[in-house]
C-alpha cells in the first residue's frame, strides 16, 4: 500500500516537473526575446519613436494649415469664378447674346396720326434706359445689342434693317423703380413726348422675357 | 526517495525533448495550475508523513485543485479582476503551511530515531 501511495505521489511529481519544465521552455524564448539589453533597445526605440510622433504631429499641424490655406485659395477661386460668371452672363445680357427674363417695364409710345418720331428719341430713350440699370431692351421685338443700330430714312424707321412701325412698344428688363424715375425726371424721356404731344403708356411687369439678340 | 529522483529526472528529460511548447496566452494558467497542483503534492507528502494518505482525496484534490485554479485564473481574465491572486495567496500559504508541518513530522522523526538510537 505505502508503495502505492508514493507511486501516485511521484507520478504527480512527474506531471508537475514536466509542466514546470515546458512551462520553463515557454517563459525562457520570452525572457531571451526581451533581456535587458533588449528592453534597453526597447527604451531607445521608444525614445525613436517619440520623436518620430512629435515631428508627424508637428508635419500633420502644417499639412492642417495648408489645407486651410487652400481651403482659402479654393473658396477665394469659387468666389472669383461665382462672380466672373455673373458678369460674363450680364454682360451676354446686354450685348443680347442671351434671352433675359425679369422684372421690367412696358412702355408703349403711340404718336399722333402722321406724326413722325426721330431716331434721336429713340436713342435718347435706350441711353436713358441703360442709364437705369436696364439688362436687356427690345423695341417692337427687335432686341437693341451691341451691334443693333437705329436708322430713320424718308421718316421711316428702323433697327438694323428692319422697320418698324407705330405704335412703338418698348419693353425693357431691370430695376422698376429705378426705370421708372428715370422716365420721369424733369425734363426726362415722359416729359418730352408730353411737349411732343405723344401718347406714351408705361406699365410694370414682374415676368417678362426678352429673346436673345445682337449678332445672331 | 529513489522514487522522486526518478520523477524528477524522467519529467526534466520528457518536459526538455518534448516537441511541444505551452502557449504564450495558456502561459499564466498552467503557471496557476501549476502552484495548485504543488499545494496538492505537499498535502499528499504530509499525509504519508502523517500516515493519513488516501489515494482518492489526494488524486481528485491534484487534478480539481489544478483545473480549478487554471479556471480562476481564466475568469479573472474575463472579468478584468485578477482572480489568479487568490489562487497564488491561498496555494502559496497552503504550501509553505504543509511544508513547515512537514519539516517539523521529518524532524521529530529523526529526533525520535535518534533516541532509540
Amino acid at each position: 500500500m505505502k508503495i502505492k501511495q508514493g507511486y501516485w505521489i511521484a507520478l504527480s511529481f512527474l506531471i508537475i516537473v514536466v509542466l514546470l519544465v515546458l512551462q520553463f521552455k515557454t517563459r525562457e524564448s520570452l525572457l531571451r526575446e526581451v533581456g535587458p539589453t533588449s528592453s534597453r533597445e526597447a527604451i531607445a526605440y521608444l525614445r525613436t519613436l517619440n520623436e518620430k510622433k512629435e515631428s508627424l504631429v508637428k508635419e500633420i499641424e502644417k499639412l492642417d494649415f495648408r489645407v486651410l490655406e487652400l481651403n482659402e485659395v479654393s473658396m477665394q477661386k469659387e468666389d472669383f469664378e461665382k462672380s466672373l460668371n455673373q458678369e460674363i452672363s450680364k454682360w451676354e445680357a446686354l450685348l443680347g447674346l442671351k434671352g433675359v427674363t425679369g422684372t421690367g417695364l412696358v412702355i408703349t409710345i403711340i404718336p399722333q396720326k402722321n406724326q413722325i418720331l426721330s431716331v434721336e428719341t429713340f436713342m435718347d430713350l435706350v441711353n436713358d434706359l441703360w442709364g437705369g440699370g436696364a439688362l436687356a431692351i427690345s423695341i417692337n421685338k427687335s432686341r437693341i445689342g451691341w451691334n443693333n443700330y437705329l436708322y430713320q430714312s424718308s421718316n421711316q424707321l428702323s433697327i438694323s434693317g428692319r422697320l418698324i412701325d407705330p405704335p412703338f412698344l418698348i419693353e425693357v428688363i431691370g430695376p422698376m423703380e429705378v426705370l421708372e424715375s428715370v422716365l420721369k425726371i424733369p425734363g426726362g424721356f415722359e416729359e418730352k413726348m408730353l411737349i411732343q404731344g405723344v401718347e406714351l403708356k408705361v406699365s410694370t411687369n414682374n415676368k417678362m422675357i426678352i429673346a436673345a439678340g445682337g449678332i445672331q | 526517495m529513489i522514487l522522486f529522483i526518478l520523477a524528477l529526472t524522467i519529467g526534466i528529460v520528457v518536459g526538455f525533448y518534448l516537441p511541444w511548447q505551452i502557449p504564450l496566452i495558456y502561459s499564466k494558467y498552467v503557471s496557476i495550475a501549476i502552484v495548485a497542483a504543488l499545494d496538492s503534492l505537499f498535502g499528499g507528502l504530509r499525509a504519508e508523513l502523517e500516515n493519513n494518505f488516501d489515494n482518492r482525496v489526494f488524486i481528485s484534490g491534484f487534478l480539481l485543485n489544478a483545473v480549478i485554479a487554471a479556471f480562476f485564473a481564466y475568469l479573472g481574465d474575463r472579468l478584468g479582476l485578477d482572480l489568479y491572486l487568490a489562487a497564488v495567496v491561498v496555494f502559496g500559504a497552503r504550501i509553505f503551511q504543509n511544508l513547515a508541518i512537514m519539516r517539523r513530522l521529518i524532524l521529530n522523526n529523526y529526533l525520535k530515531n535518534r533516541e532509540r538510537k
